[in-house]
């Protein structure tokens, strides 16, 4: 991944959304040779889903100081769209070279009517958008329903790549890129170590 | 404001915040709270745990279910959701060494399966004053939508350590067509929030679910709104299969359960 690049995450509740994203702020931190940018993630949390567990066995297996890791992991909670908004607002000002949103669906998940779903993808396009033009690198997860991706069409105009994931059975995830489309699908296996190629 | 159905601005901005900011009524300018990953491991580390009263279950939970989160317990009917609801009632009010978080439970009953002789029967099995543990457990039976919120929205101020809702999507009334389920999935994540809010201050929130063609009913709105998921399942007899499904931590797996006379147990 190469910024500026905003990617999204879709797939169903445990396919591996937040495991990738717990990864992602781990592998960020490793030097340039190794394939990190030596920099510091923004994780915002809108499910309550971040567990610093996770950040620390995966930094064991990549061979770094799990408290050094930890430590440049930046947590901010936003239940609420107002919250997100605001926490979105404030990426530039905080140093970090990625930003993870898990997952932008919450937030927008349930709105009252009709009418204020509208209203909801319109605020949602808001917040991708200014991820999309921040020029760092920004990753969202999203909930699928039904097949389809929470906030469609409006999540898939700002976004510059997707990949969906689908729980194939056997604690293995297949991925393929949805965004732009290609046939190529690989197998991730989620294990206490992060999420690693099956084979 | 009155368009939105708000009472005051500052409901209006949680509803709409480009509005009320828009028509000068807050200046939505919430700064926000940032922790560092070492400040996030401090909160958790210090998370408390209910021992479930099968120490297969607890392992598989990672030492049983976490306070300050909600779990969902799904399954079909006969599955074992009510019993386990049963016993976290019981299980909450021993003392910490034992597993428990000595508090009480409160128990909202929306199909009226609460049952206090499964409650005396489980309590003597653990040891308990059966009559002292049927006194800790509070009780409301909601039948309907309004009571079920409000029932809800008072967990937030009670006194408990545990909060049951058995279950959750029952009482809600589906409208007609599209509005009409966009309107159950929007008060059912409203309800969410507010055992979202309850499970923040330091309680165990189990949110018991029915399963509606195969899959726990609720769909997205529910379970997103829930950090834990699991799911029983019958097998022969007695015996009951619980899944952990959604766990942010925690590898999925399974533990067999059977369910006797004395409450939930290792198989």
């Amino acid at each position: 991944m190469q910024p500026p690049l905003l990617l999204e995450l879709a797939g169903p509740p445990s396919s591996g959304k937040t495991q990738l994203c717990h990864q992602l702020a781990v592998m960020v931190q490793l030097p340039k040779e190794e394939g990190g940018l030596s920099g510091k993630a923004l994780y915002i949390d809108t499910e309550g889903t971040f567990r610093p567990e996770r950040i620390l066995s995966m930094a064991r297996y990549r061979g770094l100081d799990p408290e050094r890791v930890l430590e440049n992991v930046l947590v901010v909670e936003a239940p609420t769209q107002v919250e997100l908004v605001e926490a979105v607002m404030a990426v530039e000002r905080l140093g970090v070279q990625l930003v993870l949103v898990d997952s932008i669906a919450f937030p927008f998940a349930s709105p009252r009517s009709v009418g204020e779903a509208r209203r909801a993808w319109g605020r949602m396009a808001a917040v991708l958008k200014r991820l999309a033009l921040w020029g760092g690198l920004a990753v969202v997860a999203n909930a699928e329903r039904r097949g389809r991706v929470v906030g469609d069409p409006y999540a898939s105009m700002w976004v510059d790549k997707r990949v969906k994931l689908e729980p194939i059975g056997g604690g293995l995830v297949e991925a393929h890129l949805a965004l732009p489309w290609s046939p190529w699908k690989c197998k991730l296996k989620i294990t206490e170590e992060g999420v690693l190629p099956a084979d | 404001m009155r368009r939105l159905g708000a009472r005051s601005p500052l409901d209006a901005a949680l509803l709409d915040p480009d509005l009320a900011s828009f028509a000068g009524w807050v200046r939505v300018a919430v700064e926000p709270r940032l922790l560092s990953g070492l400040e996030v491991m401090a909160k958790r580390i210090a998370v408390e745990r209910l021992s479930t009263g099968s120490s297969g279950l607890d392992r598989l939970l990672g030492g049983g279910l976490e306070a300050g989160y909600v779990t969902e317990v799904a399954g079909e009917f006969g599955a074992g959701k009510t019993q386990l609801c049963h016993q976290l009632a019981v299980m909450v009010q021993l003392p910490k060494e034992e597993g428990g978080l000595s508090g009480k439970a409160l128990y909202i009953d929306t199909e009226g399966t609460f049952r206090p002789e499964r409650i005396l029967s489980m309590a003597r099995y653990r040891g308990l004053d059966p009559e002292r543990v049927l006194e800790n457990v509070l009780v409301v039976e909601a039948r309907g939508e309004l009571e079920l919120l409000s029932a809800v929205a008072s967990s937030r101020y009670s006194e408990v350590r545990l909060v049951v809702v058995d279950t959750l999507v029952a009482p809600l009334e589906v409208g007609e067509g599209v509005e009409g389920l966009a309107r159950r999935q929007y008060v059912l994540s409203r309800l969410l929030r507010m055992l979202r809010e309850a499970a923040a201050g330091g309680r165990v929130v189990v949110v018991a679910n029915r399963m509606s063609m195969d899959r726990p009913a609720g769909g997205l709105a529910l379970s997103l709104g829930c950090h834990y998921g699991l799911l029983m399942r019958k097998l022969s007899g007695s015996r009951r299969l619980v899944e952990l499904v959604r766990a942010p931590h925690l590898p999925s797996g399974s533990a067999p359960v059977v369910i006797e006379e004395e409450g939930v147990l290792d198989a």
